[in-house]
């Protein structure tokens, strides 16, 4: 036995020591990966906010002035100004579409058990994985077969199918984790089934609605494919104007618009952390 | 205190009235047999033939029962018996496929769980996180539309009666397991329900506090006089809480009684093994008499007085059946007169601080257990031990005998 020892206690020193080591490249390697990710994420952004303050007439880097004219320029032009109220009018259109039946079938597929539950629930969340650029040529022959206007509402409803998979996956992530008993407690208790969903089970996910719904606005502010194939000239939304005007025009306009947005969209994520802790979900 | 009076006032009903005599003599009679079609009108709680069916499978079959005022009746059997399906149909969470169920009087299988007035604590409790314990109390009378004083006045009783009235402004998640019970039930008396429905209430608490629960649920019910059907798999617990158990198997009924006749007089071979520890030895009938009924077993001939009701005929396989603690460890000789007896060898040992279990092996091949108090088995500590022979002797009267799985007699 004594002689056993000896010799396992050095591998295991030496295990220990070559554990280390591999620990210390590990972090190394994984610290020095963080950090170009951030740079490669950041840098970018922060280029197009400084460009959209420089006094150069194209842009350029590095910067060769400070002003306000390009948001000046927004401010006075119809077409911007357009843009940014029907990105806002879409936002919260489609996200309010998306909570109104995300919520309920995110419900039902918790709570209830009938045929073609998966398929439902596959379904809801498949735009998700369908490339929007699929999605909006195809809803655009459906428009158009069934002869409806290519007006904002078809880019609201357009954009709240891509939503609602972030409203169904953030209630639905909640609800399995809330006990049905709660419900049925309300019950006994006198309230009847709508009172019970009010009352007790909507608190509970409100937060979970609130992420959804923001993952939503965001999921709208950001999509450029899916309003470029339905949008008009005369219902331009915020990335449809960016795209076309980086089409013809180089001035930084475009990137003060960008800024705008970045702001816009930072604003709802804190928002959103603040309020629901969005990070939660993500 | 209201629960005492109207208990009153059924009792003079029942006094007062010649059309309740009727009723009166039903109530002698069983209760559990399938398709009897006896509704005790002032019953706070009836069951009449119900029957829960999903496609091909049948989860409740013809199940009938009532609860007399004040009464705590558990539902005890294995998982998948039925009697949690029995429980949610009461509470209006399940439709009932065909059959009544009557609260107070009032037909409720056809009415939604808000409009039954029960009371029900869940295993989980169901608790709201999202309300502090006072709303979480104040939720059933809010629904109902009671006013802002006396909601205040009620929600401040029931959690006094439940000794949580500093935890008012808490939030569920702040409350131990314990705690956490007290408010459910709070929850559900101060509705005043007609019945008070309880769903393994105690399944998620440690045995020390789970043992504390159990008393406090005993004495408030008691002190508040609600009749209370209790679901559990926990035959202890059952014994112990119980006026009645109804024991199910199935889906149905295998019999209803209080807990010492549950016990003591189990009516099939399947509630003698499921409450309690029971030794069965199997027999063949030699001959069946009004003096007496011999039965050939492994352990020899047993002769035992023949029971009224029931006959049997020579030949007939019986089970014969005895309880561990009914049989003591006696020194060679020393059996005593109308005792039955049997030899065996000690194959286990198990100390449990206040008793013993021994486990023999009988003549035949029989495992046979004996539980034996401390105390007694002082007294014959020096011959018992692994691998020696013992002679045990028990009664005859403890001795039951069960013919195709129910008990003769």
């Amino acid at each position: 036995m004594t002689v056993m020892v000896a010799p396992v206690t050095e591998i295991a020193a030496n295990r220990t020591e070559g554990a280390r080591r591999w620990y210390a490249l590990a972090r190394v390697s994984i610290a020095a990966y963080v950090f170009f990710a951030a740079v490669f994420l950041t840098v970018p952004v922060l280029i197009v906010i400084l460009v959209s303050f420089d006094t150069a007439d194209y842009v350029q880097f590095p910067p060769s002035g400070m002003t306000l004219k390009w948001y000046a320029r927004i401010a006075a032009s119809e077409t911007w100004r357009t843009a940014i109220v029907n990105s806002a009018i879409v936002g919260v259109g489609s996200t309010l579409l998306a909570v109104v039946t995300g919520v309920p079938a995110a419900y039902l597929i918790a709570r209830r058990d009938f045929r073609g539950r998966n398929a439902l629930l596959a379904l809801l969340l498949s735009p998700l994985t369908i490339p929007w650029v699929v999605f909006g040529l195809a809803i655009l022959n459906f428009w158009g077969a069934a002869n409806l206007p290519r007006n904002l509402f078809a880019i609201i409803v357009a954009h709240s199918v891509i939503g609602v998979p972030y409203v169904v996956r953030t209630c639905l992530a909640v609800l399995v984790n809330i006990s049905p008993s709660c419900e049925l407690a309300a019950r006994t208790l006198g309230a009847d089934q709508k009172r019970a969903f009010m009352l007790v089970i909507l608190p509970m996910i409100q937060m979970a609605i609130i992420s959804g719904a923001i993952f939503c606005l965001l999921i709208s502010f950001i999509n450029v494919p899916v309003p470029l194939f339905l949008t008009t000239a005369s219902t331009p939304t915020m990335q449809v104007a960016i795209f076309s005007q980086m089409l013809s025009n180089t001035d930084p306009t475009v990137a003060a618009v960008s800024t705008i947005q970045l702001a816009m969209i930072l604003l709802a994520f804190y928002i959103g952390q603040r309020v629901a802790r969005l990070g939660d979900f993500l | 205190m209201t629960s005492i009076a109207r208990h009153v006032r059924v009792d003079e009903v029942i006094q007062d009235s010649p059309a309740t005599m009727a009723v009166e003599q039903n109530r002698k009679m069983p209760i559990c047999e399938p398709g009897r079609a006896e509704i005790d009108p002032i019953s706070d709680l009836s069951l009449d033939g119900v029957t829960k069916q999903y496609n091909d499978t049948v989860a409740v079959r013809e199940m009938s029962f009532e609860a007399r005022p004040g009464e705590f009746v558990s539902f005890l059997g294995p998982s998948g018996c039925g009697k949690t399906t029995t429980l949610s149909m009461i509470a209006g969470f399940q439709s009932v496929s065909t059959g009544m169920i009557h609260i107070r009087g009032r037909r409720v299988d056809g009415l939604p769980p808000e409009k039954r007035n029960t009371g029900m604590v869940f295993q989980d409790y169901a608790l709201f996180p999202h309300m502090s314990v006072g709303e979480n109390v104040s939720f059933g009378l809010r629904m109902r539309h009671v006013p802002k004083d006396e909601i205040r006045r009620r929600v401040d009783a029931a959690l006094a009666l439940v000794r949580m009235s500093s935890f008012a402004d808490r939030r569920p998640s702040q409350l131990s397991g314990g705690q956490k019970q007290r408010v459910a039930l709070a929850r559900a008396l101060v509705i005043q329900p007609d019945v008070l429905l309880l769903d393994e209430p105690f399944g998620a608490l440690d045995r020390q506090l789970r043992e504390q629960m159990q008393f406090e649920l005993r004495t408030l019910q008691q002190s508040v006089g609600i009749t209370t059907v209790f679901v559990t798999h926990d035959q202890e617990e059952a014994l112990l809480l119980s006026s009645r158990i109804a024991v199910m198997n199935q889906g149905a009924i295998e019999q209803i009684g209080v807990p010492t006749e549950i016990y003591e007089a189990p009516a099939t071979i399947f509630v003698a093994k499921f409450i309690g520890k029971s030794n069965f030895i199997t027999g063949t009938v030699v001959s069946a008499t009004g003096g007496g009924t011999s039965i050939d077993t492994a352990i020899g001939r047993i002769t035992l007085p023949s029971p009224k009701q029931g006959a049997v005929v020579a030949g007939q396989s019986i089970e014969c059946m005895v309880r561990p603690e009914k049989v003591r460890i006696v020194r060679p000789g020393a059996t005593l007169d109308g005792e039955i007896h049997a030899r065996g060898v000690v194959q286990q040992m198990a100390y449990h601080g206040a008793s013993t279990e021994v486990i023999l092996r009988l003549a035949g091949d029989v495992e046979f257990a004996i539980l034996q108090s401390n105390r007694d088995m002082a007294l014959v500590a020096d011959i018992v031990s692994v691998g020696k022979e013992v002679d045990v002797a028990w009664p005859r009267a403890a001795m039951l005998l069960f013919i195709n799985g129910r008990r003769w007699g």
